[in-house]
Order: structure tokens, then C-alpha cells, then sequence
């Protein structure tokens, strides 16, 4: 029994350290009163409570409602009475447990309100074992052992191997109970076993002591499982099929700046227990809201949080939002376009965030022709625009430019970007092929769940049935193969439903609600694809490099048969799509008819929102979601009510994607000036009214996010100096845009291959190998730099000698209408007095003039005002 | 292009200004590794510096470090092991220079994996992981695999100055039928690239051309030019969202952090030195590549690989045919000259022990001589020098059986060799990194050799 004085002693020491250093909620008298202010009533979480065996457990949430309507959580500030103290102890921040079995009532009482809540304390002589799964795995989950860090990595830490955050309870309770020659578990002295000692730091561990926590529940666990022997569950155990967080959302508005949580675990039996000690949070953005291990949120700044509340497997969040109103905050009350405006504004008010002005029209004419044509506006295009002096103007170029071929091409380079169109892969031809076929739905805008379901249902030819290319992979060998299911599973959540199911391919995923099942179920939809050579398209025989193209086509189809299984169980999944109901698919059949019918449809919880934020984060360089393929509980939207809208607009608009453009184009949000504000009350220094800060929440244009991406900008440079660029094989005149793929540069000889252009590779141009937004590098470096200053192509383009300079001046135009022309081709808008000055005057000191206007055409693309949308 | 334009370029960029300017931005574009944590305190201080040389097509073990004298003809080949300054360690008799700095080597002689193609087995040695694939012939790096080691340490270790490439590679891209894997940032993205030097370092000619202007450009040009983007940019840069997000700035600053670095400039000038130091390294394209990797390292880069020889080229280290003639005559001398001078001029300057070098190639070779007097890929079982960043000089590690086939004890894979790189850098090798999805990965696999240190 000796080192059970050191236990305590220890274990006392942390628990004082630790809670001075979570200083809870207002703690002195003066402050509580403050804290607490005025309520009109309580309301208590639960109304009566059942505590039934020893070592049951309940979380208590007291919250103030006051008179203003909002709300105010309380349960770490008012005082807790037992009417029998002898029955129920009540612990820090509101834990009930009971001492002997009775009936009770808990009184409750803050700011001069009180509640009553009747507890009754039984079965306290009745053998209570800890569950191996439901409670030993989840205290490991908590103490973090099983961390990817840590024991949980596939290799094991120090020789001990648990499965990451506990998805394998069965190999777990052999590695425990068996391995290292039983010493990490010891039955008959629990205090010797290994785990405990290790996690209590009576030996040394890397990992450090696990077990001392504020929260003392897991140590109780592992110490309890011990006692008893190590016992496994029973065979009937009751599944778990519900998590419950409660609140489940939540504004609090300063001084409220604590949250406590309360996390319940319904069982398949009917059962319902309180798991709050058993579970492990974290939250998506420390810096507004941190959350200790007893589920107690200290909300810090203005802004919003998600805490992931992670029970076993299951994942649920609360999200919270906390205000610190700004004195003096006065909202500028701007005019709203149309339902984008509503949901932005709303948001930012309340987080007490002006919005920008509304954008120049020189801005506007170069914001949209980039963002929705991917095009500079021509001059005489940018004269036209600015002046023409009706109101609607904006709202009718939009209109003119949606209807352009450029818009077509545009939103295709796009989609071509993450549906891998590569030719390496799917050979020139069917890059080409892969292209029209997209371009022409575009173009005509036919519903996307109907190009979807297109897509994800091609058979045939990938030569002659285009979006079967979705399913062709690289050689492999030499031999054409369809593309492996796990990609395609991979891919087809991240491209429609914005979720990256990566990490749930050999466990489930560490952070979030996938999990393997969801994983392999998703691999069935895809597990009966396959492939053979298309014999009217042979192409040339197979070559010794598999970067040497062969221009043959695949035939994609269904075989009768064909499953995915289970990596654990080495059961076949059935096909089922994330987040919808099981359906069932008739056994010979086509599975992707029901995939695509499922994953298109205005059920679907992710196919709307996530093409829409897709759709956002082209234009405004950020997603509602962001990144915008990665939908996930630990990675909320900015605006949920906004994502929604506009969700709803596009299931309600048949799947219109224009509509879409439209509708967000023409909203005052998208065009607000990128120029932030800083506070509305200068005098006052409150710099947080304004929106210098925002990035989140698009009160002003994102300049940092949009810079003009590699092909862009190769076509704007082009469209500035007047010197187009040759691509391979393509007619002259092709812009960068309508690239079928990146390989344009044929390099030939003896490894004949091709090449991408070094200007795009450059700029970060993917290389489509990957499903993911996140593959385009649009970020600046060293080497981006110099090329703009000093690369060959950017000097080729102002040194031809008949570009727009060298047709200027063999025109003979005027020093003055030259200046004018390099402006609105470059930057859109002709120059400011000063600017012109200073250029006029360099043109007309310099020897030679055509060098002159060319340093001058230099500076013009090397300013941020060019680099960037804005 | 005369060397001293640049130094009115520079005194012209230089002013303090920018200087100014480009210290904000570098310092608020810091990213510290997430979960990277510094190991335990060690007793030996962190290296600052890298230089791997590697020798691509696989020298032969049996032939340089790990020779067999008693065992068959058709294993022992043809060469002879003589003495070096340690007593009791054997080398090659043609390696006579690194025989007389051997106090100062560690050899690692239980190197081995499984890859027996050249390119899935670069992608092991330069990156530390086996490539996803397996052992296929053809394995390149694409922009999802893991990065290589030096663009690994450029993340994790930003160079401490301000303007100087933490990872240069010279002196040229290695190609082998392919781009070869290993020498590309891959899911770190195109910042951790090395700046690529392709050129003959021994060559009279030599320079970098990412610090030449483009045709018809000239000092006074760019400057007249930079004045008038000065002019043109006012209007944008009151813009707050511009100035707040610093892009404007940071853009500008790193063409101006390279164009102007004298510093860089300098480090590449092999001119600068002497011509008996030029000498010892030996006037080869190997030789002066060590010299320049040597006066990178001096000037704050974190990591330089060299690599040795093309593939494709006339003689590689890929010896299928005539290995013991090739060896003698062509691969060993410029390889065995230069190494040495390279450690002897790292331990004369005080370098050696902030800079830890390792040489190896990407398998070695059979031990059995084929029927041309050449031997066959072997990845079972090879050879790594390292020395200086603390290595024990005069050191073995581990050991091969009687024919050098297969290791006998303390077996050792590539990715400890990554391990050891990443831990003498002062990281911990189970820190994280994280690719473009967020998913952390170990910076290296294996385990630190740390026997071999101290």
C-alpha cells in the first residue's frame, strides 16, 4: 500500500495546480453577483434526476434566461443545495454522485431565482462493472493513450500498440490483457500494473501523466477495470446509437464567457448515460473558445466556435457563439441586393463588423470580367463600361457576361482541374473529349445533378462516352486499368460532397464523424467497375514508358459482381452514400444508377451546399466553408443560414448554376471594395466596429486570396501586351483557359513526352493528379517573383515587337492615348494624374521611346494591382 | 554579365528601407512545424547544417568500405584493401584520401532495404519512406507524396538569414528515363522547392542563373523600372486590405531577398577562392560541386545535396559492366579527393561539427561479379559514410555477413539514416508534418542511430 500515499499525494498536488490554473467561472462573491446579473428564471438540465449504481454520474446545466431574451449559462455561478446532503455530493461545476441510496431534492439558486430538482440515489449495492467498450476505451480516449501521436500509430510507441482513438476494442483488449507478457494489466494488484503507472507518472513516460487531469474519471476507470479483473463486455451489449451535446448551439454575449457542457450517450437498449467525463473535446479555434477536460468552455474573443465533443467513435458539437458589443457600434445599415445580403449583413451586425463600401466601377468591371469570363476586360470594353451611366449597369453586364463563350470556358478549366482531366492519363483525345462534353453542359447550363449523374453513371468509350474518363486510371504496367474504387470513392465525396474521407480508409477518422464503415461503403458504389481495351480505338501498341501515349480509349463497365470488404471484419459493405438513409440496389445491377440518383438528390445534405460553396469560393477566394472541399464538424461555416440559402435557391432552381453566379454576383457582398475599414468611431480607437480584422466573414473583397491563378494570369499578361501565346498543337489564338489539360508542351526524342508550360508550372498550375481544390498553389514565392521581374516569358511578351506597344507607336499614337490604352489593358482603368505625369515625363526623357513604354508596360504587371483580383 | 553590376543592384535595393521592409515580412511569414518538438536535451548542440552526397546508379560496398579479402574471387574482385588512419579499419586502395581522414568517418555498413530499382530505391534513400507503389521500375514524386529530406528540413529548419534558400541542389536534376524521385518538395509545395543549380561548377563560366538578368536588361534599367512600379503602386498600397495582408509587400520582397542577396551572389562564386583550395577538392565537376556545397553551407543553407554523376551519362555508379576499371579510373578518384577535402576543409574552418555530412548511394551492388566483370543492383546490403555534426570518427556501425550479402548485426534502413538527419537537426523524428489535406505524417519513420553520435 505504499505508493498509494504517493498516489494521493501526487494526485492532490495536480488537482490544486489544476485548478488554480482553470480559474473557473467567477469565482469571488462580488464578481458571481455581477456574472450572474438579473434572471427572470432557471431552467435546469435535467428536471429530476436518477443516479442508479455506484459509480453513476450527472452533469447538471443551469441556465439564466433574462429579460431581454437571451440566455446565460450558469452553471459554474449559482449554488447548489442538497435538501439531503448525505445522498448526493455535488462536485465543481455542477456534477452530481450519489453516496446513499434516498431520495432528494437539488436546489438551485442564482441572481435571486431558484429551481427545484428532485434526485433519486439507488441500486447502490448492486455490482456496477466498468464497460470495456462503452467506458474503459472511452477513459483511454480521454487520457489520449491511443492519440495518432502517441500508442495509437500504426507501429505502437515503447512496444505497446493500441488502435488509433480505440476503433478496435477487441485487438485493444488483447494488447492490454496479453502482450508484454500481461505486465501492463495486473489482475490481482492493480495499482502494479504498467498502465496505471505509466499514466500516473510513478514510472517514467514519454507521454507524461495521462491520468492526473482536472478531470478525475478516467483514472477512476482504469483503476476500477483493474480492481475487477480486467473483465471483457458481455456478449449482448447494447449498441450505441445516439450522442447528444447539450446546448447544441448557443449565443452568449459578454460577460457570459462560460459554457459548461453536457454530453449524453443513448443506448440501443433505451438506456441514457451521462458521458461527460468520458468524453474528449477539443475545439476548431482555440483563440475564441478553449474547453478544458471536464467539458467547461471559456469562450475569449468575439467570434465563433465548434467544440467537438467525441464519445467512443460519434462526434457531435456544440457550436458557440460569444459577443462582446462594441460600445459606440453603430451598424451602417448598407442596402441590401438581395437574400446574400441578408444572411452576410445579419451575420456581420451581430458580430458587430461594418461592411466595406460598395466597389468602384473600375474595380467592377475588372472584378467580373476575371472572376466570371476569366478574362481582362478589352479597353474599349472597360470605355464602354464606365460610361455608360444607367443604374443597372452592373447587374446587366453580369447578364452579358454569363451569356459569354469565355464564362463556359472558364467554370470548365475549373471542374477539368479536380475531375483530373490529364492526359497522361486519359490520353489527348479523351482529354479533349472530356473537355467538350463538360463545356457543352456549361455552356447550355443544363442542371448539375444532371451532369453529375451523367458522370457518375458514363459506360462505354472514353473516347466516345466522355465522362467515362471519370473512370479511367493510369497505366498500370502498361496495361489500361479503371480507376482504383477507394480513389473513386475518394473523390466522388470530396468533388460533390465536399468531405475528405481520406483519413477514414484504415481507421476511423481520428477527428471527425466518418468512419471505416462509411468509407468502404462508399468503395461499394465502385467495386464492380471495370475496364478493357476499346478495339474501334486501339491506338498505337504498348509503349516501354508509361508517360508515352498510346491515344487508345478503355471501355468502362459494370460486371455482375464484385464487392468491397471490410479491411477489420472482411465483410462486403453494401453501397451506401454519406449522410443518406441505406437504399437497397438490386444485385445485378448497375449499383451507380442509385448513386447518382441519391447523391444528387435535394435530400442529399452535402450535394447542394457543397457546389454552391464551391461556386462562393471562386468568386470571393474564400468558401463559406474553407477550405472549400472540406466540409467537416471541426470546420463550420462562416454563415450557416447563408449556405443554406443559397443551397436551397440551387435545389429550388432545378440545380441552376447560373442562377447561382447570379444571384451572389449581384449581391452587394460580392461587390464590396476591398479597401477594409477601420473603426467607425475613430475618436474612440475601437478599431473592432470596423473590419480591418475580417477575413472570415466577407464584409470586404479578399484581395489576399485571389491572386490571379497561373493560368489567369498567363492569359491576362497575353491580353495586356497584346502577344498571344502558342500551345502546342492548338489553334492559334487558344488562351491558357481553354487548355484541354496542363501537358501543351511536347518535348519529344528519345523520351517523348510532354511537358507543361513553365510559366503555368511556375504559378502553380496542379498537375491533376488529385481530387482536391487544394492541389493549386496560388500562394507567392521566390520563384513567382522573379519570374514576373525578370522571367523570359514575361520580357518576351513586352519586348515583341508587335504587340500592343509596337502597334501603338507604328500608329503614331499620341504619348497621352498610348499611356490610356497600356492602363485600361493592363489594370482596367485609366491612370490617375499623378501616375501619368510620372510616365509621360520617364516616356518623353528617354532616348528611346518604344524601351520606355515597355518599362512602363514592366511596372504596370508587376503591380499588385495586376497580380490580384481585387 | 559582368559580376559588379550586381553590386550596384544590390546597393541600390539594399537601402534600409527595404531592408526593413523584407525583415517584417520574412518574420510574420515564419510557420513553425506544428507538434514539432525539439528532442530531449541532448548533450551534443543541434547541427545547423547538411550536405548529403549522393552517388546515383549505387556504388559498390564490397568494392569501397565493406571489402571481403577472404572470401571468393568471384565476390572479392579485383582491388586490395590497404590501411587507414584507423587502426584495424580497411579501405579500398583507391581511396586513399578518405582512408587518411577515416579518424573523422562513421561507416555504416548494414544499410539495406528492399528496393532493387533504381528509382523506387532513390525515392526510399532522398525521401526516408518506401514509395506507394512498391518496387515498380518506374516511381517518380508527385505533388502528393512526402517531401524529400532537404525540402523536409527547409520546412522544419527555415534558414536562420533572411534571403538565403534553405535547400539548394547541384549540380544538376538527376533524370533516369524519368524526373528521379527524392528531389522535390512534393506535398510541401513549391516554397520548399531547392533552388535547382544546373551547371558545371568546375567550369570557368560558372554561375547561377537566377541571379543573371534576362536579355537587354541592365542594372540601371531595372532600377529606373522598380521607380516607376513605386509610382504606379501607391494608389493600391493604401488600400488596408493589401496593406494588412501583406501580400503586396512579401511578393516584392522575396524577388528583391534573391536578386540582391550579395551574400548568395558571393556563394557562388567560386572564384572567391583560392586556387589551392580549388585543387584539393580537385578541378572535377564532383570535386568544385563539394567545394560550392561547402561555401553554400558557410553562408547559412540548410541543406545541400550533391548529386554525383548522371545516369544516362557514360559512366555512372550503376557498374553492370566493368565495374572495377570504371571504379579505378573514373568514379572513385574524384569521389574519394573530394570527400575527403571536404571534411578536412569543414574541420579547418570549424564547420565539421555543425555540419553533418552523409554519403551513400541508393542500393549497392552484388557480391557475386557478374560475367562482365560488373555487379548487379543490391539493396540488401550497403554502405553509409557520414561524418562531422558529431559523428564518432573511426567508427563502425553494424555489420555484413561473410559475402556482404545481407547485414549481421545491428541492421539499419534509409529511414533511420532520415531519422538521424532530422534528430542531429534537433527535431524530434515523430514531430509532424502535414500534407495539403491536413493529414499529419511522421517527419521520419525510423529511429536515430544515435549510437553513432556522442
Amino acid at each position: 500500500m505504499k505508493h498509494w500515499t504517493t498516489i494521493l499525494l501526487f494526485a492532490t498536488a495536480w488537482f490544486a495546480t489544476a485548478a488554480s490554473l482553470a480559474a473557473g467561472p467567477a469565482d469571488k462573491k462580488t464578481d458571481k453577483t455581477a456574472y450572474i446579473g438579473q434572471p427572470v428564471s432557471l431552467v435546469v438540465q435535467p428536471d429530476s434526476i436518477r443516479l442508479a449504481g455506484p459509480r453513476a454520474m450527472r452533469q447538471v446545466l443551469v441556465t439564466g434566461r433574462y429579460s431581454d431574451g437571451i440566455e446565460r449559462d450558469l452553471t459554474g455561478s449559482c449554488d447548489f443545495t442538497a435538501e439531503k446532503p448525505d445522498v448526493v455530493k455535488i462536485l465543481r461545476g455542477g456534477l452530481l454522485r450519489p453516496t446513499a441510496a434516498g431520495e432528494t431534492a437539488l436546489v438551485i439558486e442564482a441572481g435571486g431565482q431558484s429551481a427545484r430538482v428532485p434526485v433519486v440515489v439507488a441500486d447502490l449495492d448492486k455490482p456496477q462493472p466498468v464497460g470495456f467498450r462503452h467506458e474503459f476505451i472511452a477513459a483511454i480516449n480521454v487520457a489520449g493513450c491511443n492519440a495518432g501521436a502517441c500508442h495509437g500509430i500504426p507501429s505502437g510507441r515503447g512496444g505497446f500498440k493500441l488502435s488509433l482513438r480505440g476503433y478496435d476494442p477487441a485487438a485493444d483488449f488483447l494488447e492490454l490483457t496479453h502482450s508484454a507478457l500481461g505486465r501492463r494489466t495486473n489482475r490481482f494488484d492493480a495499482e502494479a500494473s504498467l498502465i496505471l503507472k505509466k499514466g500516473l507518472g510513478l514510472v517514467a513516460h514519454a507521454g507524461g501523466p495521462r491520468l492526473l487531469s482536472a478531470n478525475p474519471i478516467p483514472q477512476e476507470t482504469f483503476r476500477a477495470w483493474l480492481t475487477e479483473g480486467l473483465r471483457d463486455d458481455p456478449v449482448e451489449l447494447p449498441l450505441l446509437t445516439k450522442v447528444e451535446v447539450l446546448p447544441g448551439s448557443r449565443v452568449q454575449i459578454a460577460p457570459a464567457r462560460w459554457q459548461q457542457l453536457a454530453v449524453l450517450a443513448h443506448f440501443a437498449d433505451g438506456s441514457v448515460r451521462d458521458v461527460t467525463r468520458l468524453t474528449a473535446f477539443s475545439s476548431s479555434d482555440d483563440s475564441i473558445a478553449g474547453v478544458d477536460a471536464n467539458g467547461l468552455v471559456e469562450l475569449k474573443q468575439t467570434g465563433e466556435a465548434a467544440i467537438l465533443c467525441r464519445y467512443l467513435s460519434v462526434i457531435e458539437c456544440a457550436r458557440l457563439t460569444y459577443l462582446e458589443p462594441q460600445s459606440g457600434f453603430v451598424w451602417s445599415n448598407p442596402p441590401e441586393h438581395n437574400d446574400v445580403d441578408r444572411h452576410v449583413f445579419a451575420k456581420l451586425k451581430m458580430l458587430n463588423i461594418l461592411p466595406a463600401d460598395l466597389c468602384t466601377d473600375e474595380e467592377f468591371v475588372r472584378r467580373a470580367y476575371l472572376d466570371l469570363c476569366g478574362i481582362l476586360p478589352t479597353p474599349d470594353e472597360c470605355r464602354a463600361f464606365l460610361v455608360d451611366a444607367a443604374p443597372d449597369k452592373r447587374a446587366r453586364l453580369i447578364e452579358a457576361l454569363l451569356e459569354r463563350p469565355e464564362f463556359a470556358d472558364l467554370f470548365t478549366h475549373k471542374w477539368l482541374d479536380v475531375l483530373r482531366s490529364n492526359r497522361l492519363t486519359i490520353q489527348i483525345k479523351g482529354s479533349h473529349a472530356y473537355r467538350l462534353w463538360l463545356r457543352s453542359h456549361i455552356e447550355r447550363n443544363t442542371p448539375w445533378n444532371k451532369v453529375v449523374s451523367e458522370l457518375l453513371t458514363a459506360s462505354g468509350s472514353t473516347f466516345g462516352n466522355p465522362p467515362a474518363n471519370y473512370f479511367r486510371g493510369p497505366y498500370d504496367n502498361g496495361a489500361p486499368v479503371v480507376r482504383n474504387a477507394q480513389e473513386l470513392a475518394e473523390s466522388t465525396a470530396q468533388l460533390f460532397f465536399g468531405i475528405r474521407l481520406q483519413c477514414a480508409k484504415c481507421h476511423n477518422h481520428p477527428f471527425e464523424r466518418w468512419t471505416q464503415d462509411d468509407y468502404y461503403h462508399m468503395v461499394a458504389w465502385f467495386s464492380r467497375l471495370k475496364a478493357i481495351p476499346d478495339t474501334e480505338n486501339p491506338g498505337s501498341p504498348p509503349q516501354p514508358y508509361p508517360w508515352q501515349l498510346r491515344e487508345n480509349a478503355l471501355v468502362i463497365y459494370s460486371a455482375p459482381s464484385g464487392e468491397a470488404t471490410h479491411p477489420q471484419s472482411g465483410k462486403a459493405m453494401d453501397p451506401r452514400v454519406l449522410g443518406m438513409p441505406a437504399r437497397d440496389v438490386s444485385p445485378r445491377a448497375d449499383r451507380r444508377a442509385v448513386l447518382a440518383e441519391l447523391a444528387t438528390s435535394p435530400e442529399n445534405p452535402y450535394f447542394a451546399r457543397s457546389t454552391v460553396n464551391r461556386l462562393w469560393y471562386h468568386l470571393l477566394g474564400r468558401g463559406i466553408v474553407d477550405p472549400p472541399d472540406d466540409f467537416r464538424d471541426s470546420n463550420p461555416s462562416a454563415n450557416d443560414a447563408l449556405l443554406d440559402a443559397l443551397a436551397r435557391e440551387f435545389v429550388s432552381s432545378n440545380f441552376d448554376v447560373k442562377h447561382v453566379i447570379r444571384l451572389i454576383a449581384n449581391s452587394r457582398t460580392y461587390q464590396l471594395s476591398s479597401h477594409a475599414k477601420a473603426g467607425n468611431s475613430p475618436e474612440a480607437g475601437n478599431a473592432g466596429s470596423g473590419n480591418l480584422t475580417d477575413e472570415k466573414y466577407f464584409s470586404h473583397a479578399l484581395v489576399r486570396r485571389k491572386r490571379l491563378t497561373a493560368e489567369l494570369l498567363l492569359d491576362a499578361i497575353c491580353a495586356a501586351t497584346g502577344e498571344p501565346e502558342a500551345f502546342t498543337g492548338l489553334p492559334e489564338g487558344t488562351r491558357a483557359m481553354q487548355l484541354p489539360d496542363g501537358q501543351v508542351i511536347y518535348t519529344g526524342g528519345r523520351y517523348a513526352s510532354w511537358d507543361r508550360h513553365p510559366f503555368l508550372k511556375a504559378f502553380g498550375q496542379p498537375a491533376r493528379e488529385a481530387a482536391c481544390e487544394c492541389e493549386r498553389e496560388s500562394d507567392l514565392n521566390m520563384a513567382r517573383a522573379l519570374e514576373m521581374k525578370n522571367g523570359e516569358f514575361v520580357l518576351g511578351k513586352i519586348r515583341a515587337p508587335n504587340n500592343r506597344i509596337g502597334r501603338l507607336v507604328a500608329a503614331k499614337a499620341p504619348d497621352a492615348d498610348v499611356l490610356s490604352e497600356l492602363f485600361l489593358a493592363t489594370l482596367s482603368r485609366p491612370p490617375l494624374p499623378d501616375e501619368a505625369r510620372a510616365s509621360l515625363d520617364h516616356v518623353a526623357s528617354a532616348a528611346d521611346k518604344r524601351t520606355a513604354w515597355e518599362d512602363i508596360q514592366w511596372a504596370l504587371l508587376n503591380t499588385n494591382e495586376f497580380l490580384f483580383r481585387h | 554579365m559582368p559580376g559588379n553590376s550586381h553590386d550596384h543592384l544590390t546597393a541600390a535595393l539594399m537601402s534600409r528601407r527595404r531592408w526593413l521592409q523584407i525583415g517584417a515580412v520574412a518574420l510574420s511569414g515564419l510557420d513553425p512545424i506544428r507538434a514539432l518538438r525539439a528532442a530531449e536535451s541532448e548533450s551534443l548542440p543541434p547541427v545547423r547544417s547538411c550536405i548529403l552526397v549522393f552517388y546515383q546508379g549505387g556504388p559498390s560496398h564490397l568494392d569501397t568500405w565493406d571489402m571481403k579479402p577472404k572470401a571468393p574471387a568471384e565476390v572479392r574482385g579485383d582491388f586490395k584493401p590497404i590501411a587507414t588512419a584507423v587502426p584495424g579499419l580497411w579501405a579500398s586502395e583507391h581511396l586513399p584520401h578518405l582512408a587518411r581522414v577515416a579518424d573523422r568517418l562513421a561507416i555504416v555498413r548494414s544499410l539495406h532495404h528492399r528496393l532493387t530499382n533504381h528509382l523506387p530505391a532513390a525515392f526510399t534513400t532522398l525521401i526516408g519512406r518506401d514509395p506507394p507503389r512498391g518496387d515498380q521500375l518506374f516511381v517518380g514524386q508527385s505533388l502528393s507524396d512526402p517531401p524529400s529530406l532537404g525540402s523536409a528540413v527547409s520546412r522544419a529548419r527555415p534558414a536562420e538569414r533572411l534571403g538565403i534558400p534553405p535547400f539548394v541542389a547541384l549540380p544538376h536534376r538527376m533524370w533516369n528515363e524519368m524526373d528521379v524521385p527524392g528531389q522535390s518538395a512534393g506535398f510541401l509545395g513549391s516554397a520548399h522547392e531547392p533552388l535547382q543549380v544546373e551547371g558545371d561548377p568546375s567550369h570557368p563560366d560558372f554561375r547561377l542563373p537566377e541571379l543573371e538578368f534576362a536579355a537587354g536588361m541592365t542594372t540601371a534599367r531595372l532600377e529606373q523600372r522598380e521607380s516607376l512600379l513605386d509610382t504606379l503602386e501607391r494608389p493600391l498600397r493604401s488600400a488596408g486590405a493589401l496593406a494588412a495582408s501583406g501580400a503586396v509587400d512579401d511578393f516584392r520582397a522575396k524577388a528583391l531577398d534573391l536578386l540582391g542577396s550579395d551574400l548568395v551572389r558571393r556563394a557562388f562564386d567560386l572564384r572567391l577562392e583560392s586556387a589551392p583550395v580549388r585543387d584539393r577538392y580537385s578541378r572535377t565537376r564532383h570535386g568544385q560541386s563539394l567545394l560550392l556545397a561547402r561555401r553554400l553551407v558557410e553562408a547559412g543553407v540548410r541543406f545541400v545535396a550533391v548529386y554525383d554523376r548522371k545516369i544516362n551519362g557514360a559512366e555512372s555508379w550503376d557498374t553492370h559492366g566493368s565495374n572495377f576499371a570504371l571504379l579505378k579510373d573514373s568514379l572513385l578518384p574524384p569521389a574519394d579527393q573530394g570527400l575527403a577535402a571536404l571534411i578536412e576543409d569543414l574541420a579547418d574552418r570549424g564547420l565539421l561539427d555543425s555540419t553533418l555530412v552523409i554519403a551513400l548511394g541508393e542500393f549497392g551492388r552484388t557480391p557475386r561479379v557478374n560475367g562482365a566483370a560488373g555487379r548487379d543492383h543490391w539493396p540488401f546490403c550497403y554502405n553509409a559514410v557520414l561524418a562531422g555534426g558529431g559523428a564518432r570518427g573511426g567508427f563502425v556501425y553494424g555489420s555484413s555477413d561473410s559475402l556482404g550479402a545481407y547485414p549481421d548485426t545491428n541492421p539499419v534502413t534509409p529511414a533511420d539514416i532520415a531519422a538521424t538527419l532530422f534528430w542531429r537537426f534537433g527535431l524530434d523524428p515523430a514531430g509532424e508534418i502535414r500534407d495539403r489535406t491536413d493529414r499529419p505524417y511522421r517527419l521520419a519513420d525510423g529511429q536515430p542511430l544515435r549510437q553513432l553520435f556522442g
